[in-house]
């Protein structure tokens, strides 16, 4: 199985992690397993309960016999497991969810490109199309981790559609967390531009033309005040959905505790407690000078 | 830190060191003389959780009023960065 690619170029030290989607959202996994050929043929029985695991979610393989389109989706992703080039197949993925909108295989080719190729022209086409399109399927829900990664201005668009008009209450919360560290991530590439302007350069490289201006055109208060509504609505709405082994209440307060109290331009918080001699001091007795506070130790 | 002596600053630590009295010791051989609080010996000590400090050693600049003004600032920065903050604070 390929890893996301852009265009065979690493990522630099400084690019900011977009965590991982946790594996019981592995999208990849999902798509596959109700796809394989194996699933139309043979015993009965084993199709059968494939049939009761996954119809749910995936209605096309409830058919007797794929679509073409499904046939055509199964061709494809066999042919780019032969000879890779995921920006390559992006067209070809891409002209086959054009072709066929109705098709259920629409969603897989669309869905491939947002989890295969990052920050092309075809990447923002196809985030498009599953906002215009898709916007229900709770399929989404598991490819938000991939939209947040897919370094194009469609993606924030496509993750606030989701949080807005998904019906399903899991897609929602996935698109609130993964929106949440879009943004999280976004900001990180601002302080850096801001400490380091020699980096602009690499940052249009990296991320492309597109968003690689988008990025360079935030500003860090304005983009602060929409990481706290973010953060706000995540707290408000979803506090009981666990994401990556934690409720999402903690992750809300945590973050708008960083966000309000923790950022460049705000005032510090209290630090109040015993020096190494056993002696109470607090940080704010230092008020009225400059300080330089330093966590450190012998490691 | 010598040049800065007579001029509204300080450094103050936040220490995550398990054994205190090494630590002790440790500061007496090697002549650190900024107060540090101990933050139960322990990255996961309530200071480092509030501060959401992941990595060590972190510098953080706060200017006269309290507000942070540099995170996480590179250690061959930090002259320049508190000689304009004391700049700053003179100017007013």
């Amino acid at each position: 199985m390929r890893v996301v690619s852009n265009s065979g170029s690493q990522a630099p030290a400084w690019e900011p992690t977009v965590r991982e989607a946790p594996a019981s959202f592995a999208p990849k996994a999902q798509a596959r397993a109700c796809k394989t050929p194996r699933s139309q043929a043979g015993a009965w029985e084993r199709a059968a309960c494939v049939i009761v695991l996954l119809a749910a979610t995936h209605p096309a393989i409830a058919e007797d016999s794929p679509s073409p389109a499904a046939t055509q989706f199964q061709t494809l992703v066999h042919q780019y497991n032969q000879e890779g080039g995921a920006t390559l197949f992006a067209k070809r993925f891409l002209a086959l969810a054009e072709e066929q909108p109705q098709d259920p295989a629409a969603l897989d080719a669309l869905l491939w490109i947002v989890e295969n190729v990052r920050g092309r022209s075809e990447t923002t086409r196809a985030l498009e199309l599953l906002k215009s399109t898709h916007v229900d399927s709770q399929r989404l829900g598991p490819a938000c981790g991939h939209v947040a990664r897919s370094h194009s201005l469609a993606a924030e668009a496509l993750l606030r559609a989701l949080l807005e008009k998904n019906p399903h209450v899991e897609v929602k919360a996935q698109a609130c967390y993964y929106l949440a560290l879009l943004l999280d991530s976004e900001a990180t590439i601002v302080d850096q531009l801001k400490a380091e302007p020699d980096l602009a350069p690499r940052v249009l490289q990296y991320y492309g033309r597109d968003y690689g201006k988008h990025l360079a055109s935030l500003d860090a208060d304005e983009l602060a005040n929409r990481r706290e509504r973010v953060y706000e609505t995540m707290l408000k709405s979803f506090p009981s959905v666990t994401v990556r082994g934690t409720t999402l209440d903690k992750v809300a307060e945590q973050a708008l505790f960083g966000i309000r109290h923790l950022a460049v331009g705000r005032i510090a918080p209290d630090i109040q407690g015993e020096d190494i001699f056993g002696k109470e001091f607090k940080l704010s007795d230092y008020r009225g000078k400059v300080v330089m506070l330093t966590f450190w130790g012998h490691w | 830190m010598k040049r800065l002596a007579g001029k509204p600053f300080a450094l103050v630590g936040v220490n995550s060191d398990e054994d205190r009295a090494a630590l002790k010791q440790t500061m007496a051989e090697e002549q650190i003389t900024w107060r540090s609080w101990w933050d139960e010996g322990n990255i996961e000590g309530p200071i480092h959780t509030t501060w959401q400090i992941q990595e060590r050693p972190a510098i953080h600049i706060l200017d006269g009023k309290g507000v942070i003004r540099y995170k996480n600032i590179p250690a061959e920065e930090v002259d320049a960065a508190i000689d304009r903050l004391l700049a700053e604070m003179e100017k007013r």
